[in-house]
C-alpha cells in the first residue's frame, strides 16, 4: 500500500512518515501543490494524506484539478483549517476524507485503513484468506491459527496479495506499492521477501505466474497443514 | 449635574422674560407721557379755536347793563363723544372714543363770566394765568389752559383729569399688550427649540449607547443640528478605529490559533511515535524530533507574545530611555549562539557604540530578530551585524549569507505568519512582524536588500539617536 503525503511543514511531515511507515505503509513524501498534482495524475497510489495549505497551489485546487484530470484514489485531508464550512468545501471539492489539525494519531491511522479497505470494496477491518489472517490494526499474521511473526515490508506484501483475494499482481504494481522513490530498492528485492514468506507461511502459498506477476494460490489457503508438520492434527480438503 | 436643556430654558426665558418686561414698561411710561402731551395739546387746540369763533361775535354783543346781575353768564352747549342720556346716540356715531369732555368759560378782562359751556362748573377753572393748570374742583381734579385774547379777554378750557388718564392709560397699554402677547409664544418657541436640540443630543446618546464591539457600524447623521454632527463625526471615527483595532485582535487570534495546530499537530505525532518505537535508533529519532518541535512552539509562543507585548504596552513604555545598540547587538548574538549552539566565528561583530533613544526591550527585538533570522537563513554561512552612525540617525545592518529576499518579496515579509516559501527554514513568520511593529513604535525605518559582500540579505535599520 502507496500512501502520497502532501505536506509543507518539515517537522510535521517527518513525524507522518514515520508513523505511516511503521504502519506498514510505503510513504512518498511531498512538500509542494504543483509537483503533488503532478504525482496524483501519474497514478501508482492507493491513498493521499493531503494538507491543505501548500506552496504554489493550494490542497483544494490539488483534489479539483486531480478530479477533474479523472484521478480516483482516495483523498484524506489534513488542514488547520477546521472549521465546518473548510470541511465542507474540501469534501465537495472532492476530499473522501477531513481530519482537522492538530489530530489524534491513533484516528488517522484509522481513517487511512478505513479509506484503503473502503477503496478496495471491503468492509470488514480484518483481511482473511482461507486460513490465512491479517488483522492491519495490529500488525498481526495468523497461519492456521499459529501467528506468525512479519517484517514490515513482508507483512505489507503479504496484505497487498490478501487484497487481491487470490487475483495476481504483477511485480511492477507490487514493487511501485512497497517501494518509495526516494528508496533504494535491488533487482531482487521482491523476489526475496517473496521467498521469505513462502519460507514463513507455505512453499505453495504464493504462486509464480511467469510473465506476469504473483498471486495467492486459494487451494493452499484453505488446505489443512501440510504432512510435513506432523505434529498438528489435520485432513485433507 | 447640570442640564444643557434646563440651563438653556431658564437664561433664554428668564432673560427674554426681563427684556420684554421692561420694555413694556417703557413703552408704557412713554405711551402715558405722550397721550398726556397730545391731549394738552388739542385743550390748547379747543381753546385757541374758542377763542377764534367767539372773540369778535362777543365784541359785538351790547355791553352789560350796569345793574345786570352777575351771574347770568350765556350758557353753550357742547356735544361730547362721552355724554350720556337723551343724546348718548348723537355723541356716539360722530364721536370718538379718546373724546373727553371739554368745559369751556370765556370771562371778560375784569373776569366777569361772559359766557360758559354747560357741562362746566361755574365756579373759574383756573386762575386767569396764561398757560396750562391743574385744580381742584368740588372734588374733582380739572386740567385747563388759560388764554388772553388780543381784547383782554380770558379764554378757559378744561377736562377732567380722570377721564384723562383712563384714556391714556388705555392708549399706553394698547402700545405694551403685544410685547406682553409675544413673551408666551417666544417662551413656547424657545422650549420646543431647545428641547429639538436636545432631543438630537439624546438620540445620539442612544445610538451610541447601542454600539457593542460586535456591532460598531457608524452613527446615521439624520436630521442633527451642524455642532451634534461634529460629535457624531468624532465619535464615528472613534468607532471605526475600534472596529480596525478589534478586527486585527480578532485576525491576530485566529492567526495564532491557525499557525499553532500545525505544530502541535508534529508534537503529538512525535510522541506518538516515540511511544511506539521499534528499536533505539527509532526512539532516539523521535525524541530528537519531539524535543526540536518543543524548541520550535517555545519559539512560536515567545514571539508571538512579543508580538502582543509590543502592541499592547507601546503606550506605556513610551519613556525614552538611551540604549547602546551596539551593547544590545553583543548580548543578542551571545544569546543567538547560545540558542542555536553554532560557532559565535559566524556571526562577524563591527560595533561602534551609538546611543539611541527608546525602550530597550523594543530595541532589543529589533535586533534579536534580525540576528536570529540571519543566523537561521544563513544555513551554514556568515552573518555580519554593524552598528554605527550615519548622520543624524543611528544604523544597525544585519547581512547573512543565506538565499536572500527576491525584489518582489520584500514588503511581504513583513505581514504575520509569512513565509517565504522554498526557504527550507522553520519559523514562525512572525520575526519580521515584529521588527516592524517594534521599529514604528521607535520611530526607525527598515530597509532590506541584497547583500554585496555576504550574498544574502542585508537590513540596514535606523534609529533617532539619544
Amino acid at each position: 500500500m502507496r500512501i502520497l503525503l502532501v505536506e509543507d511543514d518539515e517537522s510535521l511531515g517527518e513525524g507522518l512518515r514515520t508513523a505511516l511507515r511503521r504502519a506498514a505503509y510505503t510513504v512518498d513524501w511531498l512538500r509542494d501543490g504543483t509537483s503533488a498534482l503532478a504525482a496524483i495524475r501519474d497514478g501508482g497510489f492507493d491513498l493521499v494524506v493531503l494538507d491543505l495549505g501548500l506552496p504554489h497551489v493550494d490542497g483544494i485546487e490539488v483534489i479539483r484539478q486531480a478530479r477533474r484530470a479523472g484521478a480516483d484514489v482516495p483523498i484524506l485531508v489534513l488542514s488547520a483549517r477546521e472549521r465546518s464550512r473548510d470541511r465542507t468545501l474540501g469534501l465537495d471539492a472532492g476530499a473522501d476524507d477531513y481530519l482537522g489539525k492538530p489530530f489524534d494519531v491513533n484516528e488517522l491511522l484509522a481513517r487511512v485503513r478505513a479509506q484503503l479497505r473502503r477503496s478496495v470494496g471491503r468492509a470488514t477491518p480484518l483481511l482473511r484468506f482461507g486460513a490465512l489472517e491479517l488483522d492491519p490494526v495490529q500488525l498481526a499474521v495468523t497461519w492456521r491459527g499459529r501467528a506468525i511473526d512479519l517484517p514490515r515490508r513482508e507483512f505489507a506484501l503479504l496484505r497487498l496479495l490478501m487484497e487481491q483475494r487470490g487475483r495476481p499482481i504483477t511485480r511492477e504494481s507490487a514493487q511501485q506499492r512497497l517501494y518509495g522513490w526516494d528508496e533504494d530498492v535491488a533487482s531482487n528485492a521482491l523476489d526475496v521477501h517473496v521467498h521469505a514468506l513462502r519460507r514463513k507461511l507455505d512453499p505453495a502459498l504464493i504462486r509464480t505466474l511467469r510473465g506476469v506477476g504473483y498471486a495467492l494460490d486459494e487451494q493452499v489457503a484453505q488446505s489443512a497443514p501440510v504432512p510435513s508438520a506432523p505434529a498438528q492434527d489435520g485432513g485433507a480438503a | 449635574m447640570s442640564s444643557i436643556r434646563r440651563a438653556l430654558l431658564l437664561s433664554i426665558i428668564g432673560t427674554t422674560t426681563v427684556v420684554l418686561l421692561v420694555a413694556a414698561a417703557f413703552s408704557y411710561s412713554s405711551g402715558l407721557r405722550e397721550a398726556d402731551e397730545l391731549f394738552d395739546a388739542k385743550l390748547a387746540h379747543s381753546s385757541r379755536v374758542l377763542m377764534s369763533i367767539t372773540d369778535a361775535p362777543l365784541d359785538e354783543l351790547p355791553p352789560r347793563s350796569p345793574g345786570a346781575a352777575p351771574d347770568a353768564p350765556r350758557v353753550i352747549r357742547v356735544w361730547h363723544g362721552t355724554f350720556d342720556g337723551e343724546h348718548a346716540s348723537l355723541a356716539q356715531s360722530s364721536g370718538h372714543v379718546y373724546e373727553t369732555k371739554l368745559a369751556f368759560q370765556v370771562r371778560d378782562p375784569a373776569g366777569v363770566l361772559l359766557l360758559r359751556s354747560e357741562s362746566g362748573p361755574a365756579l373759574p377753572l383756573a386762575p386767569l394765568v396764561p398757560g396750562f393748570a391743574d385744580s381742584l374742583i368740588d372734588g374733582e381734579h380739572w386740567r385747563t389752559f388759560t388764554l388772553r385774547s388780543p381784547g383782554g379777554r380770558w379764554y378757559q378750557s378744561g377736562e377732567l383729569a380722570g377721564i384723562r388718564s383712563e384714556i391714556a392709560e388705555e392708549i399706553a397699554f394698547g402700545t405694551m399688550l403685544p410685547l406682553l402677547v409675544a413673551l408666551p409664544l417666544l417662551a413656547l418657541f424657545v422650549w420646543l427649540a431647545v428641547g429639538w436640540a436636545c432631543g438630537s443630543l439624546r438620540r445620539v446618546s442612544d445610538a451610541v449607547d447601542e454600539r457593542v464591539p460586535e456591532r460598531m457600524a457608524p452613527i446615521a447623521l439624520v436630521r442633527v443640528p451642524r455642532e451634534i454632527a461634529a460629535i457624531i463625526g468624532a465619535v464615528n471615527g472613534l468607532l471605526a478605529r475600534l472596529h480596525d483595532a478589534l478586527s486585527r485582535e480578532k485576525r491576530f487570534t485566529a492567526d495564532a490559533a491557525h499557525e499553532l495546530r500545525t505544530p502541535i499537530a508534529a508534537l503529538k505525532l512525535h510522541a506518538y511515535n516515540l511511544a511506539h518505537a521499534e528499536d533505539a535508533g527509532e526512539r532516539a529519532q523521535s525524541q530528537q524530533r519531539l524535543d526540536a518541535g518543543i524548541a520550535r512552539m517555545e519559539r512560536l509562543v515567545a514571539q508571538l507574545l512579543a508580538l502582543s507585548r509590543i502592541e499592547r504596552d507601546a503606550p506605556a513604555v513610551a519613556q525614552a530611555a538611551s540604549v547602546d545598540l551596539a551593547e544590545v547587538a553583543r548580548r543578542c548574538r551571545d544569546d543567538v549562539v547560545a540558542a542555536t549552539g553554532i560557532d559565535a566565528a559566524r556571526i562577524a561583530l563591527d560595533l561602534a557604540p551609538v546611543a539611541v533613544t527608546g525602550d530597550d526591550l523594543l530595541v532589543d527585538a529589533v535586533v534579536r530578530n534580525l540576528v536570529d533570522n540571519a543566523v537561521r537563513y544563513a544555513a551554514r554561512g556568515h552573518v555580519a551585524v554593524r552598528t554605527g552612525r550615519d548622520g543624524d540617525r543611528a544604523m544597525l545592518v544585519v547581512e547573512d549569507a543565506g538565499p536572500g529576499i527576491p525584489e518582489d518579496a520584500r514588503e511581504r515579509v513583513f505581514s504575520r505568519f509569512h513565509r517565504e516559501l522554498g526557504s527550507g527554514v522553520e519559523g514562525s513568520g512572525l520575526g519580521l512582524s515584529i521588527v516592524a511593529e517594534a521599529l514604528q513604535r521607535l520611530g526607525g525605518t527598515i530597509a532590506l536588500d541584497a547583500s554585496p559582500t555576504l550574498g544574502g540579505l542585508r537590513a540596514t535599520v535606523t534609529l533617532p539617536l539619544a
